[in-house]
């Protein structure tokens, strides 16, 4: 493989990037590259780069989630009714928390016990789990009687940063050294490299999925949370928009280090991308289809780049 | 006419560090019954698949009728009309005989691209009658016994009007019944003037079957023989040659050293074990041959709790071994050099250190409650271990992918000297392995027993049991039937219990299922 070739190989998903904030910024350079722009995207990929490290966690262990989307509903809405019950909000939190994590730890058991497919699991308990939260709100959006506390975790501002975006960077930071540098991280590596080769070098496979599987939901049920507060409302679908795109952030992300594997700042890397491109469409006033076209295409292309020369390179 | 079907003129096929086939010749006659033999890895797979086009040879000639041919790919040889049947069918299981018997062919069809169900189930029927089987074409492939695959197999290769038809262990899960009408079968198209290349390891069959016999050893054709003017034990010493000239040295002496693993009447659900007893001693190692089948990786399996066990007892230095799951294998000790490195040994995609390190992570934890490795001690473990084992690494974060094979194994040992295991259970260590990184391996095992370790070595070489064991134990048909304490055992006298108890082993199968 030509020496230009790896270079877009390994720096393409970042050489991507500086070009489109570039193009951008000279589209439109009064509005674009301002720092008031800057926070405003931060705060838009938030929510998106905090359920795609839950993503780029089972996809470590080379497994997928397809509830995150409904689990991100469900969390939302469960955190939302207990608090407009005025049930306390640490410990609506908490309990919304607690179920989600139970419910990816139930996830990860099927898939690792009965061994199913996580892609057939996942897409059966999340329908359940939609069922259930449609259930619980009947249909309707929850809204009205939110206390104001609540509303920071969406709403609120540390000095002039979003607390979405503190958010969003405590969970990359704490994750990235998660996966790089704690046992728990390195087995998790060792699973996704070769799961047989792993459980016969002492690794407690099953378990660490299940574990995988756990947090991946209790990222989702955080960002359902996040989304709530920032909308002042809580609907029981709407956290679907967020699973397609979260996938995307991870594939990107793996397109960004030697090897492709799911790496945590790749991701936040990924889903940057995909908000520079809405945010920046959005300033030139383009139509809101030609986003989803556009972010589409340069996941396939980015792909299809990481793929060049695989095996040989 | 032709009289030769096939020529072989000193075919070579090397791989890395290995050469499979030197200077092969070989003719197949048409109409001829040609029997090939050899232990394993003696190069009969390889030759198959030479002549069936998925492997291109790298030196040598290949006549076919007469006229030079290469072939690049099985489609090519299958134009040829050469069919080769593999001992794990291609089959599609959910696929019924009909379409089976279609399979990469077009199907006869209405329309174009409409498929003609009727013409497909007349023609399928029709080559049934014309070679009397008996085999119910409406089922699908999964529904079938391993016999009535094989016999569909047969039936595509004669609606492709294969000249050559290559049979790879065509007996080996069949019942006496099915191995008679099956020959029968065979028979009957060796008049019609097809011809056989037929690859056992049951000399019983080739005698009762073939025209002539071809042995080969380590890559090399030692003879062609008329079956009529040679004998089962004649074959057998042709097989295992003169003493193979292994000029390493014995392992270190083993002296009254205790017993550190036994193992009583362990049987496996599957059948594949049946009943094995052995002890182990400190520092020993134990060769554990037989042939493809016997039951030797089950046993490693069963002993590292990845193999159902129905019965028995594992002692590990007075303590039992559970049996029950890798994990706990590895908690007594236990350690696995499994056989297929790259699935099941090592993981390509992290470095040399994350392998080596990933048993023993939590040795380098910085302060003990909290599950973080210190890079700079866990580094300095795994560099150590590499300059001791001397794997070949541009350094401790090289990717596993970018290793050699043989240092790929070594690494594999180096995880478990590292974990500081009591019990190597190693599955042919050597496989696939060039010559200077073996006797870096061989090195490596004694290194090992001279540090306590016991070992169990299962292998295919014959000549490698041999020279690295201090005894030598054999499987037949899943049991261990006999260990050789002797180091001084021929060749010949392994290998004659190997084929000797063949017929035994099949009837015993056949009790149990």
């Amino acid at each position: 493989m030509p020496a230009q070739w790896r270079i877009l190989k390994h720096y393409g998903t970042l050489i991507a990037l500086l070009a489109i904030l570039a193009g951008f910024s000279l589209l439109s350079p009064r509005v674009f590259p301002t720092p008031a722009n800057v926070i405003n995207i931060t705060r838009q990929i938030s929510l998106l780069t905090i359920i795609a490290i839950g993503a780029t966690l089972v996809m470590t262990v080379g497994e997928f989630d397809l509830s995150i989307g409904s689990m991100a509903s469900f969390g939302g809405v469960l955190a939302t009714g207990l608090v407009v019950r005025h049930v306390p909000i640490a410990l609506s939190l908490l309990v919304s928390l607690g179920i989600a994590f139970l419910f990816g730890l139930f996830n990860g058991c099927l898939v690792t016990r009965f061994r199913i497919f996580s892609f057939i699991t996942t897409l059966s308990t999340g329908t359940i789990l939609s069922g259930f939260t449609f259930w619980y709100t009947g249909g309707a959006t929850i809204f009205g009687g939110i206390p104001d506390d609540f509303l920071w975790f969406g709403q609120g501002i540390i000095g002039s940063v979003p607390v979405p975006t503190v958010l969003m960077f405590l969970v990359v930071g704490l994750f990235w050294f998660i996966l790089t540098y704690t046992e728990f991280g390195r087995r998790l590596y060792a699973i996704g490299g070769n799961p047989l080769a792993a459980q016969l070098s002492g690794v407690n496979v099953a378990r660490d999925k299940t574990f995988a599987f756990g947090y991946t939901a209790l990222l989702a049920a955080a960002t359902g949370i996040i989304l709530a507060s920032r909308l002042g409302s809580a609907h029981p679908t709407a956290g679907g928009s967020l699973f397609l795109p979260s996938y995307a952030a991870v594939f990107l992300g793996m397109t960004t280090v030697k090897g492709g594997y799911p790496n945590a700042w790749g991701t936040f890397v990924g889903s940057l991308m995909i908000g520079v491109i809405a945010n920046g469409l959005t300033i030139l006033n383009v139509p809101f289809y030609l986003q989803d076209i556009v972010t589409g295409m340069i996941v396939v292309l980015a792909v299809i780049v990481q793929s060049l020369g695989e095996g040989r390179g | 006419m032709v009289d030769n079907l096939l020529e072989l003129r000193e075919i070579t096929k090397l791989f890395p560090g290995v050469i499979a086939l030197d200077k092969v010749t070989l003719t197949i006659r048409r109409g001829e019954i040609h029997a090939l033999v050899g232990e394993n890895g003696a190069g009969k797979t390889t030759l198959v698949k030479v002549i069936s086009g998925a492997y291109l040879p790298d030196r040598g000639t290949m006549l076919w009728q007469g006229k030079p041919t290469v072939i690049h790919s099985p489609i090519q040889s299958q134009a040829l009309g050469i069919f080769a049947i593999h001992q794990h069918r291609n089959l599609v299981p959910f696929f019924s005989g009909y379409e089976n018997l279609f399979l990469g062919r077009p199907y006869p069809q209405k329309v174009r691209g409409v498929l003609d169900w009727r013409k497909l189930r007349e023609k399928g029927e029709q080559a049934k009658r014309e070679l009397g089987i008996e085999v119910d074409l409406a089922l699908p492939a999964q529904e079938l016994t391993p016999a009535q695959m094989t016999l569909i197999e047969i039936m595509r290769a004669l609606l492709v009007r294969a000249q050559l038809i290559i049979l790879d262990e065509p007996t080996a899960s069949l019942s006496e019944n099915e191995v008679q009408a099956l020959f029968t079968l065979i028979r009957v198209l060796r008049e019609k003037d097809t011809s056989f290349l037929y690859v056992s390891h049951r000399l019983e069959e080739i005698f009762l079957l073939a025209d002539r016999v071809t042995v080969l050893r380590n890559g090399r054709l030692v003879e062609t023989r008329e079956t009529t003017q040679t004998s089962k034990t004649e074959l057998i010493a042709l097989m295992a040659g003169e003493k193979a000239g292994h000029d390493f040295p014995p392992p270190p002496p083993l002296g009254d050293a205790p017993v550190i693993l036994s193992v009583h009447d362990l049987a496996t659900m599957d059948g594949k074990v049946k009943g094995v007893n052995f002890d182990l001693r400190r520092g020993e190692i134990l060769g554990l041959f037989g042939l493809v089948g016997a039951g030797r990786t089950e046993l490693l399996e069963a002993l590292y709790g990845i193999r159902p066990v129905k019965k028995g007892s594992v002692i590990l230095e007075g303590k039992p071994v559970t049996l029950r799951n890798s994990l706990q294998a590895i908690e007594t000790g236990l350690a696995l050099v499994p056989e297929d490195r790259v699935r099941s040994g090592v993981i390509p995609s992290l470095s040399v250190r994350a392998n080596i390190a990933l048993p023993i992570l939590e040795r380098f934890r910085m302060v003990p409650w909290f599950p973080v490795p210190h890079r700079g001690r866990e580094k300095q473990v795994v560099w150590d271990m590499v300059g001791r084992l001397r794997i070949k690494t541009a350094g401790p974060e090289q990717r596993v992918a970018s290793l050699s094979g043989g240092n790929q194994q070594k690494l594999v040992l180096a995880k478990w000297m590292a974990r500081g295991a009591k019990v190597f259970l190693c599955d042919e260590p050597t496989h696939g392995v060039d010559v200077h990184a073996r006797r870096e391996i061989y090195e490596l095992l004694y290194q090992l027993v001279r540090q306590g370790a016991a070992m169990i070595l299962v292998s295919s070489d014959l000549s490698e049991i041999l020279t690295v064991s201090h005894r030598i134990g054999v499987m037949v048909g899943g049991r261990l039937v006999k260990i050789f304490e002797h180091r001084e055992v021929l060749a010949q006298e392994v290998l004659s219990l190997c084929y000797g108890e063949e017929s035994g082993c099949v009837a015993g199968s056949m009790e149990n299922s």
